[in-house]
């Protein structure tokens, strides 16, 4: 990616960004109600994309190719370990990354 | 007083208002930012980047997510599609504060922009500042101070990540992962909350289906498409909250 498609892909994120804010005021200032599928999706979505993302995130992980994808799955582990005794979001993301570095020198 | 002299004093008290209000954002913001700021320069996008990201999308996740567009081929439509998926849930923070934010004056438009997460549940635990300052501006300056903090935290992040990269001793590969765990942590947290598990299971579900169908290189359009098509064809199921328990 050259530096000015950088600049656009940024621009693009900002741009959809603020949309996503600023719809609601532009669309329903009037007093106008929103449709119930735009509720629906705007409810729905964020817990499906995150489980996309999630997906995307470990797109390259080979699972099926011993020990390929040993480092995504120690990593993952010490996440959601690390996570649900603490429920604190920072020191999980902390641990998960430090296990999966170490996971990805020591397996190679 | 002057004019000038009484915006000072007003703007003043707003920020004194809104500084303690703000705390908790700040010890989130700064943290979750520098990690964001050392992801981007690690993958070769140091301090400017960094800035320009935070001050022209503040997003948090977005921005996890956009770390990963800037590396992969260059690709407006994907990214502009991902973006507001991403983002849908801000539709409704617009929602819940129409009827608070009714009408114009020259702090609304940053307002809206800077609606955030962290900014819009500030905005909802507390309503009312004290009695001498314009609820307003005082919002306004809640969501300035918060972007502040995001914009220091990815900065600092960024330096570190910028001068760990250049610096031979340091292997930074892997640290690409930070964005793989902070999308679990946020997934497990929907995940105990007891909403909205349907979804997150036709989102993982989809989105597995397509990579296998389409590859690693292609599968993300299709999956956001294949996604919204579930949730439709699932939305009496959903929606009646038959799948949500």
């Amino acid at each position: 990616m050259t530096r000015g498609q950088a600049v656009i892909t940024i621009l693009v994120m900002a741009a959809c960004t603020l949309a996503t804010r600023a719809l609601p005021f532009a669309l329903f200032g009037g007093g106008r109600r929103a449709p119930k599928v735009v509720l629906y999706l705007g409810r729905t979505l964020p817990y499906a994309i995150i489980g996309m993302l999630i997906v995307y995130c470990l797109r390259g992980a080979r699972p099926l190719v011993w020990p390929r994808a040993l480092p995504e799955a120690v990593g993952l582990a010490v996440t959601a370990v690390v996570y649900l005794m603490g429920k604190r979001a920072l020191p999980a993301v902390l641990g998960g990354t430090a296990a999966y570095m170490i996971a990805l020198r020591v397996i190679g | 007083m002057t004019g000038a002299a009484v915006t000072k004093s007003r703007t003043r008290a707003a920020i004194r208002a809104a500084l303690p209000v703000t705390v908790p954002v700040l010890t989130s913001y700064i943290p979750l930012g520098a990690a964001f700021g050392a992801l981007l320069a690690s993958q070769g996008y140091g301090v400017g980047w960094a800035a320009f990201m935070s001050a022209a999308v503040f997003a948090g996740s977005m921005q996890f997510a956009g770390v990963g567009l800037l590396t992969a081929a260059f690709d407006p439509l994907g990214a502009a599609l991902l973006t507001l998926m991403i983002n849908a849930r801000h539709l409704f923070y617009g929602l819940a504060m129409l009827e608070r934010w009714r009408g114009f004056d020259r702090t609304k438009p940053y307002r809206v922009f800077a609606l955030t997460d962290e900014s819009f549940s500030l905005f909802i635990a507390c309503p009312e500042p004290p009695v001498n300052v314009e609820p307003r501006l005082f919002e306004f300056w809640i969501a300035l101070l918060n972007q502040c903090y995001w914009m220091a935290g990815s900065v600092a992040g960024a330096l570190v990540g910028s001068a760990m990269r250049s610096n031979p001793r340091f292997d930074l590969a892997g640290i690409d992962f930070s964005m793989t765990a902070l999308f679990l942590v946020i997934f497990l947290d929907q995940w105990r909350g007891g909403k909205g598990r349907a979804a997150a299971l036709v989102g993982i579900g989809g989105a597995f289906a397509c990579l296998m169908v389409f590859g690693e290189s292609w599968f993300l359009i299709a999956a956001m498409v294949v996604i919204v098509a579930a949730l439709m064809l699932l939305r009496p199921v959903i929606a009646a909250g038959g799948l949500d328990t």
